[in-house]
């Protein structure tokens, strides 16, 4: 059996003094697996990753997570101390730095590493598994192309040199063609062993490169299958367009 | 009723809603779904002339209403709600709600004050939403769902026609839905014409007599809440994101 790299247990969530938006979150994430959240409007499928990453601590349960340095309890740490230990979140707006360069943008990604030998290593290698940003380096990255710029985010994210990889809606406000360049990336990285949570709006897109979907509603979590079985699913069109009227 | 005809909508070389027609006879519920970014709001506001429209033509029975300025089309009967409340957080609930037919008509603007008869069409209002034990309380003492409730409220006053409410059970707790589910239906049996655009499914295939389906600024499908439900391209859409 593969390994368990993040485990979530009774996770319950909110913003602020709201009501929990999510609650008693069950998952696990295996060594090499994509696993896609999918679901309709307000599910829930964003606050999940915002919860494992730290961006709002959780109410209620338990995040484990295989670190290397052995198993850690992330629920309670801040995101920064989360990032350190080898899990890496891109969030939705992909959070670029504008009207830095790409060089300055990768060295941003490494601010969490103190070795400065280490970081410049970390860098070389990014740029080895996105051989366009060499050429790229002194461009800012706002005036970047969409695909180019997707290429960035990633190589940021493999600098932290990752066991898990959380990713908020990859295909949000991208060209079809660059979507397809992203999941291809990130089939890559998974390829090479890394562990990537993602949530989807895309469904059918999110699952063709996923191995296991997980359907949510409402805050819950409705079933998981592995990811070819999701979408034949009956209980799929009743969630997305509402229950059938008695007649 | 209302007739939409091939509008469009653009901004800047977004096409926003596309070339798109239908219409919501009087004394029914029509409900316009669609996945995000679909044009949904967007098609809202062009007929509440929020935003100008590009091409094409609406009409409130025979008198076309896109030329109209938003006030105008608001004093032949039409009124909308917004998807995030408005109100004054210092007011009282009756203060809020008695603003409204002053502020709803244009040759109301020159009046001081709100009138007697204002302040009676609120406390209707209020009987109607079953709300009269509120009030006299300031807006900002509300939970978000009383507020969606006063929107509706709000849009009342004026007494209109045609009702546009957008996303009205967003955010709203399952009791207070069940109320603002009721009350529009209530509505429905006066006579009132309803649009809504919403995200809660069950609600729109729960009391809608007609559906619209948009994707991608188009109209791709609409009809009963069981045919729209057994639409294999309506599915397809929300899957495909």
């Amino acid at each position: 059996m593969s390994e368990c790299m993040l485990k979530l247990e009774n996770i319950v969530a909110g913003y602020g003094y709201g009501p929990d938006i999510i609650k008693n979150i069950n998952l696990e994430l295996n060594k090499g697996d994509i696993k896609c959240i999918i679901g309709p409007n307000g599910a829930g499928k964003s606050t999940v990753l915002k919860a494992i990453a730290g961006i709002i601590t959780p109410r209620n349960g338990t995040v484990s997570f295989k670190s290397e340095i052995g198993d850690l309890e992330l629920s309670g740490m801040e995101t920064y101390e989360i990032m350190k230990t080898g899990l890496c979140f891109i969030p939705q707006d992909r959070s670029l730095f504008n009207t830095l360069t790409v060089s300055e943008n990768l060295a941003m990604a490494g601010y969490t590493i103190n070795d400065k030998h280490d970081l410049r290593d970390r860098i070389e290698e990014a740029l080895d598994t996105f051989p366009r940003l060499k050429e790229r380096l002194t461009q800012y990255a706002g005036t970047m192309s969409g695909g180019e710029q997707q290429q960035l985010i990633f190589a940021r994210a493999i600098i932290l040199r990752p066991r898990v990889i959380l990713i908020d809606e990859p295909s949000l406000g991208l060209a079809p063609a660059i979507v397809e360049q992203a999941f291809k990336h990130i089939e890559n990285i998974a390829a090479k062993g890394v562990s990537i949570l993602l949530v989807e709006q895309n469904a059918r897109r999110g699952l063709a490169s996923s191995n296991f979907g997980t359907v949510m509603d409402l805050g819950e979590i409705v079933f998981e299958k592995p990811a070819s079985e999701v979408l034949i699913d009956d209980r799929i069109q009743e969630l997305y367009l509402g229950k059938r009227k008695k007649k | 009723m209302l007739s939409i005809k091939n509008v469009t909508k653009r901004f800047g070389g977004i096409v926003a809603v596309n070339d798109s027609s239908f219409h919501v006879e009087n004394s029914t519920i029509c409900s316009l779904i669609g996945p995000n970014g679909a044009g949904k709001s967007t098609l809202f506001n062009c007929i509440s002339r929020v935003y100008p429209i590009d091409e094409g033509e609406i009409y409130l029975e025979n008198t076309r209403i896109d030329t109209m300025p938003a006030h105008k089309i608001a004093t032949l009967g039409v009124g909308r709600s917004f998807q995030l409340t408005r109100v004054l957080d210092e007011l009282s609930v009756t203060e809020n709600l008695s603003l409204h037919t002053a502020a709803g008509f244009d040759f109301h603007l020159l009046k001081s004050g709100v009138t007697k008869e204002d302040r009676a069409r609120a406390e209707q209002i209020m009987e109607f939403l079953n709300i009269t034990h509120i009030r006299d309380l300031p807006m900002k003492e509300l939970s978000y769902g009383q507020k969606k409730l006063l929107d509706l409220g709000s849009v009342l006053m004026s007494d209109p026609g045609v009702i546009l409410l957008d996303e009205p059970a967003a955010g709203v707790n399952p009791r207070l839905l069940e109320t603002i589910l009721d009350r529009i239906l209530v509505l429905k049996k006066q006579g009132k014409t309803i649009l809504l655009v919403e995200h809660n499914m069950d609600l729109v295939m729960g009391i809608s007599d007609k559906v619209v389906v948009m994707a991608a600024g188009s109209i791709i499908a609409s009809g009963t809440p069981d045919e729209v439900q057994s639409d294999k391209q309506v599915l397809e859409v929300y899957l495909t994101g």
